[in-house]
C-alpha cells in the first residue's frame, strides 16, 4: 500500500519527518519498505499484513498515525442515502455476493478532476482519466472499498445481474483484453451479457466515456474466495481485487458508496435518480465485547501497562471503550474483524506502545522437559559426523524429482505425486536419492572434480511414509596423500567399508550384505543390505546405461542407500567391559583358490570347526591374476588362534589349522595354493 | 706419574668452549676420551702407582671423563643451533592427510542454532514433511479462506488425507505443524526446537526455492510472558550473531501467535550489510486456538513460539548471494565450510 503524506495530512495532523513517521509506523506493525520523494510529496510503501485490510486505505493508515501520535482523526463528512427511484439489481447467490449498492446518477458531465486530488492519486501511481472514474479510484484508496461506475445507458435492459458466468461467455475488460469466462467466475451482467468481472475489473464497452450522461455507481461485498480464485484463473489482478481478496468491511461499502456519490455530484454534477442497497446476507456481528484487566496484561506481556493510556490508544484505533475497576470493556470497530479476544486487544495496545519499550526477562525453561530417546534423536547427527570423519562431503539435494529423471535410474516402484507441481522436473517426491546424487556427481565431474565421496542424510518418500535415508556415492580415486600409496580407483568395497565402519562406530550390529540384483546396478555387482534380518537398503555399482543417461561416461560410480530408521532401531546398548586376553595369539595364513564360494561361507565353516580357539578370520588379499587357475580367484586369509586359559602350543595350532584347511577343501571344493 | 687434575679440568673447559664446529668438538672429545686420549693414558699409568696414587688418579680420571662428556653435550647443543642437519625435518611439508570430509553448510547452520537452544534447555524434535491440512493450517488457526491455503502457496499431493474426507495431503509449508504434533503427544511443560525441510511452490531463482529449511521453537509452561519471549530471543541473537548485535521487535501478524512479532537485527557478522535492519525470525505468544487444537484445556498454560529460515541466515552470515548454491553441491563449495 502506497501512502502519500500530502494526502495523509487531510485526515491527521502530524509534525514528524518522513523518516521518523516511517520508523513509528514500522514499529507499530506497518512496515515501511520504501520511501520515495515525488514532486513536493513523499510516498511510503507500506507492507500491510493480511489481518489488516482496513489499512489498505488512506483512512485506515491515518487512523494508525492518529493512534501512534495521539492525534485527532478527521473523517470526511458523508451524506446519508436512502433507497429511492428504480434500478433493477438481481443477485443469484448470497454466498457469492452478500451486498450490492447501486446508485444511479443522471446528468453527469465530464470536467477536470481537482488538481490536489489528482496529485495525490498520481503520487501513489494512478493517472487520472475521467472525473467519474477518478472519483471511484479516489474513494477506493480513501476508504479501501472498490467501486465501479457503469455507463447506465449501455447496460441492456438497464439491469444489473450478479451471477456466475456461463461457459463460452467472454468479456473485453478495461485493459482491452478479451477474457474467456466460465462457471467459476462471478460476473456483473446486464440483461444480456457480462459487463464486469466481479471485484476484479469492469468491461470496456460499458465503461464511462466522455459522452456518458447517466452512470450507475457500484459498491458491493463479494465473496473473497470467489474473487481470489477468479483472479488466479484469469491471471488478472487489480487494486480492487487485492482488497476483495483480503476482505471488505460491511459498513465501509455503504460509507464509500455515499462518499463517491457526494464527490460525483460535486465534481460532475447531476442528480441521484435512484439508489438500491440489496442486502442478501448481513454477516453475523463478530463484534463482541472484550474485557481486559490489568492482570491480563501483566500475565501476557510480563509487564504492567497504564490502563489510562491503553484506553486512549484503543479509542484512537476506533474501539468503544468503557473503563471500570482496573478493567477495560472494549468493543472493536466494525472494520476490525481481527480483534476478537483479549490477546488481540492487548496486542493493539502493545504495538502502539512499541514492543521495544516493553521489558524482557528470561523464561523458566522446564527442568523436566519432554522425554526423548537421546540415542535415536542424535543418531543422524552422529552418523553425519562419522561420514565427515571418513572423508565424505555431505550434500543436500531436492526432495522432489521428475518422472523422466527418475526413469533414467530404471526405477519402477510406486511414487507419491504432487497435485500442483510447478514443472515436470519436480512432479513427485523422490523414492530414492539416486537421480539427484547422480546429477550432483555429473555436475562435479564436468567441473573437473572427479574423486567424489558424497553422502546425504535426507528422506525418501514412498506410499505409506517418509523414511530417513543415508545415501552414499563414491567415484574416482581413493586416498589423497602420496605417502599412503598409489591412488587407486575406489570400488564397491569402499562403499561397503564406509557403511561397516559407520555402523561399528554407532554400534549398529548385524549388518549383512547379500548378492542381489537391482535394475539400477550392474549385473552381479550389487547387494541388498539387511540389519539383523530387516531389509535396510542396497548398494552396488551403478549400471553403465544409467550413468550414460546422466552423461557420466567410462567412470564407475558406486551408490548405496540405507534406511536410517531401521539402523537406529538396531543400535546395541553399550557393551559391558570384557577382560583383555592374557595369553598370546597365534596367526596362521591360508592361501586358497576358490570358485563359486563366498568368503562368508569359508569364514563360517572355519568358525564352526575352530573348537573355540579360532578368534578371528580376516581377509588379507584378493588375487585375480594369471597365477591362479582359470575360473578361480585367489583368497589369502589370516586365522587367529587364541585361548582365554593358556598359551597354545605350536603343534596344537598347526594341527587345528590343518584340520580346518582339510575341511575347507573337502566341503567347499576350494584348493590350497 | 702425577697429574695436575685441576689444570686438566681447566684445559678441558677451555678446549670445549673454544671448539667452533662439531668437528672441532669431536677433536676435543677424542683428545681426552679417545682411545689414545688423555683419560685412557691416565688409566694406563695406574699399574705402577701406589695404592694412594691409584685412588687419586682414578678419581681424577673419572672426574675429567664426566666433565668432558658433560661439556661436549653442552657445547654440541650450542653448536647445533647454528648447524643444519641433513636429517632435519622440513616441518612445513603437509602432514599425511586422509582427506577429512565436510558437513553441509545447511546442517552446520542448523546444528549451530540448535546448539544454542539446547544449551538453554530445549530438546530437538522432528515432524513429518508430508502433512495434513489440519496440522499445516487448521490447528494453527489459519482459516479455510486464508490465501496461504491456496494451492499456489502450498504443494498438495495426489494422495488423500485418510483423516479428512475429500482433503488431500500436502507438503508442510512451514515447520509450525510440529508445534501442534509435539503438544498433542506430550503434556506441558516443554521446550522444543524443530528443524526441518519445508516446501512452497516458488519458482527457483537467486533468492527463492521450492524447498528450504526452517527451525521452529516452542516453549510452554505456566506464566510464560511476552517479556520471556523477548528475553530468550535476545539471548539467542546475542550468542549466535554476536554480543554487539542490535535488535528490534517489530509487530507482525501470524495467525497462530498473538501478539506476534518479527525480529530485525543489525550485526557486524553480516559483511556488507552494516547499518541495515534484516528480518531474521518470526515469533509470538501461542494463540489460544492453537492450544485448543492441541487439546490443552483451560487457561493454565501459556507459551511462545518462534521460527527462522536456515538458508537466509546462512546466506547472510557467509555472504552467499544465491540460494541455489546450497543444492548445487559443488565439491569446491562444500569444502569451503
Amino acid at each position: 500500500m502506497k501512502l502519500s503524506l500530502n494526502w495523509l495530512k487531510q485526515y491527521v495532523d502530524y509534525n514528524l519527518s518522513s523518516d521518523e513517521l516511517s520508523f513509528r509506523l514500522t514499529m507499530a506493525g506497518l512496515e515501511v519498505e520504501h520511501v520515495e520523494a515525488i514532486g513536493n510529496d513523499t510516498v511510503l510503501e507500506i507492507e500491510v499484513t493480511p489481518n489488516r485490510p482496513d489499512c489498505l486505505s488512506m483512512l485506515g493508515l491515518a487512523r494508525e498515525v492518529s493512534a501512534i501520535l495521539d492525534q485527532e482523526l478527521k473523517v470526511p463528512v458523508v451524506s446519508d442515502q436512502e433507497d429511492q427511484g428504480s434500478v433493477e439489481i438481481e443477485i443469484e447467490s448470497a454466498a457469492d455476493c452478500r451486498r450490492y449498492i447501486g446508485i444511479r446518477i443522471d446528468g453527469v458531465s465530464i470536467k477536470a478532476f481537482p488538481a490536489d486530488k489528482s496529485d495525490w492519486l498520481k503520487a501513489i501511481g494512478n493517472n487520472t482519466i475521467l472525473n467519474i472514474v477518478d472519483v471511484t479510484n479516489f474513494v477506493l484508496f480513501e476508504f479501501g472499498q472498490p467501486l465501479h461506475a457503469f455507463d447506465y445507458d449501455k447496460l441492456e435492459g438497464g439491469k444489473i445481474i450478479v451471477r456466475r458466468a456461463k461457459k463460452g461467455e467472454t468479456l473485453v475488460t478495461l485493459d482491452n483484453v478479451e477474457r474467456k469466462l466460465d462457471e467459476s467466475i462471478l460476473v456483473i451482467a446486464d440483461a444480456r451479457k457480462p459487463v464486469a468481472i466481479a471485484g476484479i475489473m469492469g468491461g470496456r464497452d460499458t465503461s464511462v466515456t466522455t459522452s456518458t450522461k447517466r452512470i450507475l455507481l457500484e459498491a458491493a461485498v463479494f465473496d473473497l474466495g470467489v474473487v481470489r480464485r477468479a483472479s488466479r484463473k484469469l491471471g488478472l489482478t487489480s487494486d480492487s481485487c487485492y482488497r476483495f481478496e483480503r476482505g471488505i468491511a460491511w459498513r465501509t461499502a455503504e460509507a464509500a458508496s455515499n462518499r463517491a456519490a457526494d464527490l460525483v455530484l460535486e465534481l460532475a454534477g447531476g442528480t441521484i435518480a435512484a439508489r438500491r442497497d440489496v442486502v442478501m446476507q448481513e454477516p453475523a456481528s463478530q463484534r463482541v465485547e472484550v474485557v481486559v484487566s490489568s492482570d491480563d496484561i501483566q500475565k501476557l506481556l510480563g509487564a504492567p501497562l497504564d490502563l489510562v493510556r491503553a484506553e486512549k490508544i484503543l479509542k484512537r484505533l476506533g474501539c468503544i471503550v468503557a473503563a471500570a475497576d482496573q478493567r477495560l470493556s472494549v468493543i472493536p470497530p466494525h472494520f476490525r474483524n481481527d480483534i476478537r479476544i483479549k490477546e488481540d486487544v492487548i496486542e493493539e495496545v502493545a504495538r502502539i506502545v512499541g514492543y521495544d519499550n516493553l521489558p524482557m526477562s528470561l523464561p523458566q525453561v522446564p527442568a523436566v522437559n519432554i522425554t526423548v530417546d537421546l540415542e535415536k534423536e542424535t543418531f543422524n547427527r552422529r552418523l553425519t559426523d562419522v561420514y565427515v570423519g571418513l572423508g565424505f562431503n555431505q550434500v543436500v539435494t531436492y526432495a522432489l524429482v521428475g518422472s523422466a529423471v527418475l526413469a533414467k535410474t530404471n526405477y519402477a516402484g510406486p511414487v507419491i505425486k504432487l497435485q500442483n507441481a510447478m514443472s515436470a522436473e519436480q512432479e513427485m517426491m523422490r523414492p530414492t536419492a539416486l537421480p539427484n546424487m547422480l546429477i550432483v556427481a555429473a555436475a562435479n565431474m564436468n567441473r573437473g572434480q572427479r574423486d567424489l565421496k558424497l553422502f546425504e542424510i535426507g528422506k525418501r518418500y514412498i506410499p505409506g511414509g517418509e523414511r530417513w535415508t543415508l545415501s552414499i556415492l563414491v567415484s574416482g580415486r581413493r586416498g589423497a596423500d602420496w605417502r599412503l600409496g598409489k591412488r587407486t580407483a575406489m570400488d564397491f568395497f569402499d562403499l561397503k567399508g564406509a557403511i561397516e565402519e559407520a555402523f561399528l562406530s554407532l554400534r549398529v550390529q548385524g549388518c549383512f550384505f547379500a548378492s542381489a540384483e537391482d535394475s539400477a546396478f550392474e549385473l552381479g555387482q550389487s547387494a541388498s543390505i539387511a540389519i539383523k534380518g530387516s531389509p535396510a537398503g542396497k548398494a552396488g555399482r551403478v549400471a553403465e546405461d544409467v550413468l550414460l543417461k546422466f552423461d557420466i561416461k567410462k567412470t564407475p560410480v558406486y551408490f548405496a542407500e540405507i534406511d536410517i530408521e531401521v539402523a537406529a532401531d538396531m543400535v546395541t546398548p553399550r557393551a559391558k567391559f570384557a577382560a583383555i586376553e592374557e595369553f598370546p595369539a597365534m596367526v596362521r595364513d591360508i592361501s586358497l583358490a576358490v570358485k563359486d564360494v563366498s568368503f562368508e561361507a569359508i569364514r563360517s565353516l572355519c568358525r564352526d570347526n575352530g573348537q573355540g580357539l579360532l578368534k578371528r578370520v580376516d581377509f588379507v588379499e584378493l588375487y585375480c591374476g594369471d597365477k591362479v587357475e582359470q575360473g578361480y580367484k585367489g583368497y589369502v586369509l589370516s586365522l587367529t588362534y587364541q585361548s582365554f586359559e593358556r598359551t597354545l602350543t605350536d603343534d596344537e595350532v598347526n594341527g587345528l589349522h590343518e584340520s580346518i584347511t582339510a575341511k575347507l577343501i573337502k566341503s567347499l571344493g576350494v584348493k590350497q595354493r | 706419574m702425577t697429574w695436575d687434575i685441576e689444570r686438566i679440568k681447566a684445559e678441558v673447559t677451555a678446549d670445549a668452549a673454544s671448539a667452533g664446529s662439531l668437528d672441532a668438538l669431536e677433536a676435543v672429545r677424542l683428545k681426552y676420551l679417545g682411545k689414545k686420549g688423555l683419560v685412557p693414558e691416565m688409566y694406563a699409568g695406574l699399574g705402577s702407582a701406589s695404592a694412594e696414587e691409584k685412588r687419586a688418579i682414578g678419581k681424577g680420571a673419572n672426574d675429567i671423563k664426566v666433565l668432558t662428556e658433560t661439556l661436549v653435550v653442552e657445547r654440541k647443543a650450542v653448536l647445533a643451533l647454528s648447524v643444519k642437519r641433513v636429517d632435519a625435518f622440513d616441518v612445513s611439508i603437509p602432514g599425511v592427510c586422509r582427506g577429512v570430509g565436510t558437513k553441509h553448510l545447511i546442517d552446520q547452520t542448523i546444528d549451530e542454532i540448535c546448539d544454542v537452544f539446547e544449551c538453554m534447555g530445549f530438546v530437538i524434535q522432528r515432524g513429518p514433511e508430508i502433512e495434513s491440512e489440519f496440522y499445516n493450517f487448521s490447528a494453527l488457526n489459519i482459516p479455510l479462506d486464508h490465501p496461504s491455503r491456496d494451492s499456489f502457496d502450498t504443494f498438495y499431493l495426489d494422495a488423500k488425507d485418510p483423516d479428512a474426507i475429500g482433503r488431500h495431503l500436502l507438503l508442510r509449508s512451514h515447520t509450525s505443524p510440529g508445534q501442534v504434533r509435539v503438544m498433542q503427544k506430550h503434556n506441558p511443560p516443554m521446550a522444543v526446537i524443530i528443524p526441518g525441510k519445508v516446501y512452497r511452490p516458488d519458482a527457483v531463482d537467486a533468492s527463492h526455492s521450492f524447498m528450504f529449511h526452517q527451525i521452529e521453537g516452542l516453549l510452554v509452561n505456566k506464566n510464560v510472558t511476552f517479556a520471556d519471549l523477548k528475553g530468550l530471543l535476545t539471548a539467542f541473537c546475542k550468542k549466535y550473531f554476536g554480543y554487539d548485535v542490535k535488535m528490534r521487535f517489530r509487530p507482525h501478524f501470524f495467525p497462530f501467535t498473538e501478539p506476534s512479532a518479527e525480529v530485525d537485527i543489525q550485526s557486524n557478522i553480516f559483511k556488507g550489510r552494516a547499518g541495515k535492519w534484516l528480518e531474521i525470525l518470526g515469533c509470538g505468544m501461542v494463540h489460544p486456538k492453537v492450544f485448543e487444537a492441541a487439546g490443552y484445556q483451560g487457561q493454565e498454560h501459556s507459551g511462545f513460539a518462534f521460527g527462522m529460515g536456515v538458508e537466509r541466515i546462512a546466506m547472510l552470515k557467509h555472504g552467499i548471494g544465491d540460494i541455489r548454491t546450497f543444492v548445487e553441491n559443488d565439491v569446491r563449495f562444500l569444502k569451503q565450510f
